[in-house]
Order: C-alpha cells, then sequence, then structure tokens
C-alpha cells in the first residue's frame, strides 16, 4: 500500500487520488513485492471520485484512508507509529492491502476459486462491495468465542491466512496443469514469491486486467511493516461480536449480510453461491432462488454496516452524513427488521450478481429446441437400416420455430458418399449436399452458422453413417456372390423370393451387383412420404414406420423410410433416469 | 480430496457424532469423509416401529449447495421409497437448502416413515395399495419391518 501512495504522490492530505489504492484486489500481494495493482477501470463506479467522495467523511483522511477510508465504523484509526512487531515475522501471509471494513473484495477460498465455482458477474459484486450494499468477503474464523481478545481473534485469521495460502497454491498449480497461459497475466505473478501470489489470478483477472500497474522502487520496509500491522489490526477489530455464518459455519463479523425477509446472516461468500436454479434440457425454467433460511423467494441481502463493533473513542464517527446507502436500522436499534421487498434499494438480490441468467436460460432452450428437432432419417433396405441425412431445426426459439429442414443425401451425394466408403476414406460431412427440398445454399448458410461443436457432432454422425454404409456393402457383396453361386447351380433366374418378415433378399444380379445402383434407389426415395416438416414432431408410432418405396423396381424388397430417434444416446444429459437418489457406490469412493 | 474438505463438513460431522438426535446415527467412512453409514430408527407408532433401518448418505462435491444424495438400503414398504431405496422427499431435491444440514435431512426421512405420503407416490404399486386398503399395506409394510429391519 505504501507503494501506491509514494507513487501516486498521495500524501494524506489528498485522500482523492490516493484511494484507487483500496480497491486493490489482489489480496496476497507481497507487501515487499514492487508493484501492485488496481480494480479501477473495470466500468463498475470504482473510480477516483466515487470513493474520494465518500471517504472525505470526517476523520476519514490520512493514511487510514489507505486503508479502508471508506469505513465509517471507525476503524478508521491513524495510528500509524504503533506496530505489533510480532504479526510480520509470522510465516504468515501478510493482510493484504485494500481492506473494506476490515474484509475483501474477492471470496476468500471458502469455495473453489476456480471459475466455474464463481460464476457471479464480479465486477458487480465488487461494485456492491465498494457501494456498502453487500458485505465486503471476509475471512471465515473456525472458532470464535465472545471473550475472545484482539490476539486471540487475530491469531486465527493468521491461521485462515496460512491455510489459504496453502488452498490457493494447490489450486493455483492445478491451475497451471490446466489451463495454463490464460489467466496468468497479472502483474504481481512475475515479482513474487510462489506462496504469496498463490491466489489463483482467475478470481479476480476478469475485472481488473485492465487494472493499473504501479510500480514503485525502494520504500521503506519499515513502514510496510506498520502498514501491515495496523491492517491486521483493523482486520481483528472487525471480528468483534463475530457471528456464525448458518451455511458455511465459520464466523464472521456481525455486520455481514443478513437475508432481507427473515433478518438471519449469511457471508457474502456463500451469497454468491446461491443462484437460481440452472434449467436443463429436461427442465426448461428457472425459479427464482428462495431464502435458504425461511423459503421465502427472490432471495435478497441486505448489508448493515454499522452493525461493526468499534472502539468507544470513535463512535463519534458514526454515520450521519448523506450516504446511497440505504440503512433500515439507521435510527434507532429495533430487536427486528421487518421483512424488505426484494424491490427495495437496499437489497441485493441473486439475480443482480448474475445479470446474465435469462440469457443462460435462453441458451439452455435454444439448445433443447435444436436437439428436439433433429433426427438422423433411416431408410430401410430390406432388413438392414440405412441412415441417410437427418433432421435439424436452424430455429433456435420454440415458438417461433418454422420446422425442421431435412438433409438428405441426394443421389450423386450417395454416391460420392458410396465410393467414398468403398476407398476406405473418411467421408467429410461437406460431401452431403443439400437435398432438393432444402437446397444447398440454404444448407450451406445453416452450416455457417452453427458451432463447431455441432459440426463435430456431424462429423461423428457422417462418420457412423459411413461405417454402417461399409458394413452394408459387404453384406450385399456376400448376398449377391451367394445368390449368383445359387443362380448357377440352379440355372434359372427365378423370381426375387422375399421372406414374408423382409430377412433374407435374394436379388436379380443386374441390382445387386454394384451396391451404388441399387443404393442410388434408397437415396432416390422421394421425401414426400413423412413430410420432412413432420418427421421433427410426429410422435413415434413403434419406430419403424414401414412404408413401401414405390420408385424400387425391386418390388418385392421392402424399402421403407423409417426415421430412428438417436438422440445421441452417449450424453448423459439427455438421459432422464430420474437418478438423482440411486447412489453409485463405486462413484462415492473414488473421492 | 479430504483435504479440501469444507469447514461445514467437519463441523457438521462433528456435531453430529458428539449430539445426535434421538433414533439417528451416521457416521462418516474413514477413507471417504463425504460418504455416511447411517441408521434411522422406525418412528413409534407407525408401521415401522421397532425397525432400525439403515442408509447411506453422501455429501456431492457442491454440498452445502447441492442437496446430499440418500438412498435407503434396508428394504422397505413404503409408497415414497422405491425397491431401489430411493426417497421421494423434496428437500432433496427441488427443495433443498443449503441452510439444511445432515441432521436435519435425516431427522425429515425419520418424518416421512411416520406420514407415509401416497399421494406423492415413488412406488406405485405400494402407493395404490396404501390407497385402495391401507389398512392390508400397512401390515404388509409392518411384516417388510419386522423381516428385513430387526
Amino acid at each position: 500500500m505504501g507503494n501506491q501512495q509514494s507513487s501516486t504522490g498521495g500524501t494524506p492530505s489528498s485522500p482523492g487520488r490516493s484511494t484507487p489504492g483500496h480497491v486493490s484486489p489482489s489480496n496476497q500481494t507481497d507487501p515487499t513485492g514492487p508493484s501492485s495493482q488496481l480494480g479501477a477501470g473495470s466500468g463498475h463506479n470504482i473510480n477516483n471520485s466515487s470513493i474520494s467522495s465518500s471517504s472525505s467523511r470526517p476523520l476519514a483522511g490520512g493514511v487510514s484512508s489507505l486503508f479502508g477510508g471508506r469505513d465509517r465504523s471507525g476503524s478508521t484509526s491513524s495510528t500509524i507509529g504503533r506496530s505489533k512487531s510480532n504479526s510480520v515475522s509470522l510465516p504468515s501471509p501478510p493482510t493484504p492491502p485494500g481492506l473494506i471494513d476490515g474484509g475483501h473484495l474477492h471470496p476468500q477460498g471458502l469455495y473453489s476459486l476456480r471459475p466455474a465455482a464463481q460464476d457471479y458477474s464480479h465486477p458487480v459484486v465488487k461494485g456492491l462491495i465498494i457501494e456498502k450494499k453487500l458485505a465486503p468477503f471476509y475471512r471465515g474464523l473456525e472458532d470464535y468465542e465472545d471473550d475472545w481478545t484482539d490476539e486471540q481473534v487475530g491469531q486465527g485469521l493468521r491461521e485462515v491466512r496460512q491455510a489459504q495460502a496453502a488452498q490457493a497454491e494447490q489450486e493455483a498449480a492445478d491451475e497451471l496443469a490446466n489451463a495454463a497461459g490464460t489467466t496468468m497475466s497479472l502483474p504481481t505473478a512475475s515479482g513474487s514469491s510462489s506462496s504469496s501470489s498463490a491466489i489463483p489470478a482467475t478470481t479476480t483477472a476478469g475485472s481488473i486486467r485492465k487494472g493499473l500497474k504501479i510500480a514503485v522502487g525502494g520504500k521503506d520496509k519499515k513502514e510496510e511493516k506498520e502498514r501491515a500491522a495496523e491492517r491486521e489490526r483493523k482486520e481483528t477489530r472487525a471480528y468483534k461480536g463475530a457471528v456464525e455464518c448458518p451455511i458455511c459455519f465459520l464466523y464472521y463479523p456481525p455486520n455481514i449480510n443478513t437475508s432481507r425477509c427473515c433478518e438471519q446472516p449469511i457471508c457474502t461468500e456463500c451469497f454468491v453461491q446461491i443462484k437460481r436454479a440452472e434449467a436443463t434440457i429436461t427442465h426448461l425454467e428457472s425459479e427464482p432462488a428462495a431464502c435458504p433460511y425461511c423459503m421465502e423467494t427472490d432471495f435478497g441481502v441486505i448489508y448493515e454496516v454499522q452493525k461493526i463493533a468499534r472502539p468507544e473513542t470513535l463512535m463519534a464517527t458514526s454515520p450521519s452524513s448523506a450516504d446511497n446507502v440505504v440503512d433500515p436500522r439507521a435510527d434507532g436499534q429495533t430487536p427486528r427488521r421487518k421483512s424488505v421487498s426484494s424491490k427495495s434499494k437496499a437489497v441485493v438480490t441473486i439475480d443482480q450478481i448474475r445479470p446474465d441468467w435469462e440469457d443462460k436460460l435462453n441458451a439452455v432452450k435454444a439448445q433443447a429446441a435444436r436437439r428436439a428437432s433433429r433426427r438422423i432419417i433411416m431408410h430401410r433396405v430390406g432388413d438392414r437400416l440405412i441412415p441417410v441425412g437427418y433432421t435439424s431445426s436452424r430455429t433456435s426459439v420454440p415458438g417461433t420455430d418454422t420446422g425442421p429442414i431435412t438433409t438428405e443425401m441426394t443421389q450423386e451425394a450417395f454416391q460420392q458418399f458410396m465410393a467414398a466408403a468403398a476407398g476406405g476414406r473418411g467421408v467429410r460431412s461437406g460431401s452431403v449436399s443439400g437435398s432438393p427440398g432444402s437446397g444447398g445454399p440454404r444448407r450451406s448458410s445453416r452450416r455457417g452458422e452453427r458451432e463447431g461443436v455441432n459440426d463435430l457432432e456431424e462429423m461423428m454422425l457422417m462418420e457412423a453413417m459411413r461405417l454402417s454404409m461399409l458394413e452394408h456393402e459387404e453384406q450385399q457383396k456376400r448376398e449377391a456372390e451367394a445368390k449368383r453361386k445359387a443362380e448357377q447351380q440352379q440355372g434359372s433366374a427365378g423370381e426375387p423370393l422375399t421372406d414374408a418378415s423382409g430377412f433374407l433378399q435374394p436379388r436379380p444380379a443386374s441390382n445387386t451387383s454394384s451396391s451404388a445402383s441399387s443404393m442410388r434407389n434408397v437415396g432416390s426415395v422421394p421425401g414426400p412420404q413423412p413430410g420432412p416438416s413432420a418427421l421433427g414432431h410426429v410422435p413415434h408410432t413403434g419406430g419403424l414406420l414401414a412404408q413401401p418405396a414405390e420408385s424400387s423396381p425391386l418390388s418385392g424388397t421392402p424399402i421403407t423410410r423409417s426415421e430412428v430417434d438417436v438422440r445421441q444416446p452417449q450424453r448423459p444429459d439427455l438421459i432422464n433416469l430420474d437418478s438423482d437418489a440411486a447412489i453409485d457406490p463405486a462413484a462415492y469412493r473414488r473421492n | 480430496m479430504s483435504a479440501n474438505l469444507p469447514k461445514r463438513i467437519l463441523k457438521e460431522t462433528e456435531r453430529l457424532v458428539a449430539d445426535s438426535p434421538p433414533g439417528i446415527e451416521a457416521h462418516p467412512h474413514e477413507d471417504n469423509l463425504r460418504y455416511f453409514d447411517v441408521k434411522i430408527d422406525g418412528p413409534g407408532g407407525s408401521a415401522f416401529e421397532g425397525g432400525i433401518f439403515k442408509l447411506e448418505l453422501f455429501l456431492p462435491e457442491d454440498y452445502p449447495m447441492a442437496p446430499p444424495k440418500v438412498r435407503f438400503l434396508t428394504k422397505i414398504y413404503h409408497p415414497n421409497i422405491d425397491k431401489l431405496g430411493r426417497i421421494c422427499l423434496d428437500i432433496l431435491k427441488d427443495k433443498w437448502s443449503p441452510a439444511l444440514q445432515i441432521r436435519t435431512v435425516l431427522l425429515s426421512v425419520q418424518a416421512l416413515l411416520g406420514a407415509p405420503n401416497p399421494d406423492d407416490p415413488l412406488a406405485n404399486d405400494v402407493a395404490q395399495h396404501y390407497k385402495d386398503d391401507e389398512k392390508g399395506a400397512i401390515a404388509v409394510s409392518k411384516e417388510w419391518t419386522q423381516k428385513y429391519a430387526v
């Protein structure tokens, strides 16, 4: 923190310039490290003016403003001179700069710090913490007793910090293994020791990439120690009268958020984990989260910063100046607050910190719509089912679905396909052109819209079809061979014998000698039978719709067209087994 | 894995073992602290009275944000518990709340034994039996309790 001060020229009397240091996002910054970065510039009210306006409160100036001058709770002590000598000599990582009410702007590792587990909007949450509408992220104490001394609390916090560093190191290592290079662009990573840079950059990278980098050369180490000690005192003080978060079972300063409805405490780290149930392909709805305590819908919390216990001497700083924080308890300590509407300005709801929830829901709906209307079209040749294409909807919103598009192989495509199959080459999906019905250009334009994933699916599909073709061709060859032999022995051409069940179909040599020619017949089965638009929606009637093929010269051979729902059976998300209650012991023991 | 065990799970386990609710026992496996062996006494006055039912309980990775998975291991004739031991209980599904705990979940399961609800069945045949002939169904439940849970 001292670096910011000297580099920005922010003297104690110019809080407006120096305050950006408060929002330094890196809580593990080595105090001796040469650089730091700021969270400013992420576009969420983290700017000099908003901070300086509130930090220009009485008593809030001076060096203390660097350590969280916005803290009107009274912890804005200006006792720089005193320093706990033991705090710095301990092996634990130092208390980071930038405390807000003794807390932090980013999660402390209670839940996994992987980005997937921290999927709320970081800039929004940071902004809310700075605006004091949401409690900062505090370190949770494992234990706390009301008669604990500051020293005991301090010890507890140091232990938490050590554990954090270890965990962060672990996660950082995992992270490196997985996603090297994507997140390590933070400037602190270079200059500091491994343990101090251990909080994975991912936790904050999204919002602070653009953060300022302030490099400072030669600074006073002693001053730094004093500041670290001051920070630690400040943090420790916040935990007076700590309360247990009923969700993570850790102890936090008494001012942490409370539910808007039933006024139960909840730490910010647990709060940001509560979200709408995510829509799935089988459940296309996303209900707002209910209060975990009283099940009231539209969960929201209120942060009442003044609940922080403060030294008597600083009571004078209690907030009376204008502030945009709505405070239902400002006048008189009512024993219990009434339920506050989720629309109230003081309330932070779970939708507020995940502004993208609706987009996500729509994305799932779109995906479901695409899948629902996508089926493989099979042609039945004798006892064989030959996949010749698939249907797919180009529209994504169910209400505006204009019906699936049928993609089928034309004769030529089919021949190409067979030729490729015969040659043993992989068939590129591009070799399938549009059917006469859908038209080539339309299809290609649709291809352009699709994502890579779908292309991959398509290719796998084509590969499966190719293998099926190969097998079919082989079988036909064998049959033709057998037939020819039989004919030679009998010496008569004979009528095609067709088993009633459609199983064995001896064919005239003219038709079976070339599999391509017989395939052509298959491929030429025109679309009008089950209309393409019906394919995606008509419930299956027994799975196989046996229909004689009018164009086949092999009147005895049933060439049927049917559709088989193949809905990618290997995708577990599509199999609704309702297996949540079932426990697979093997899976558990893996852990 | 257990190195990353959330403090909540450790604390919950401690409290559960130290002070378990009457008629309920839960012990974590030594090699997997997320996996519990559970025993629940059939509630007095119910068809399951006198039985001691074994269950397994697993705390998934995202517990407590996701509900624990609970399953009966002892065979039981109950309209809301199927033959695989799966339990139809709203708090184990969409009504889960992270403020609930292993303790409260097991108490709810115990309460479910005392109050079968054939209108929201998981085992359809049992539920139908309970609806058509409650006395007969209760007799079967008692019989199964004697046969499998004593």
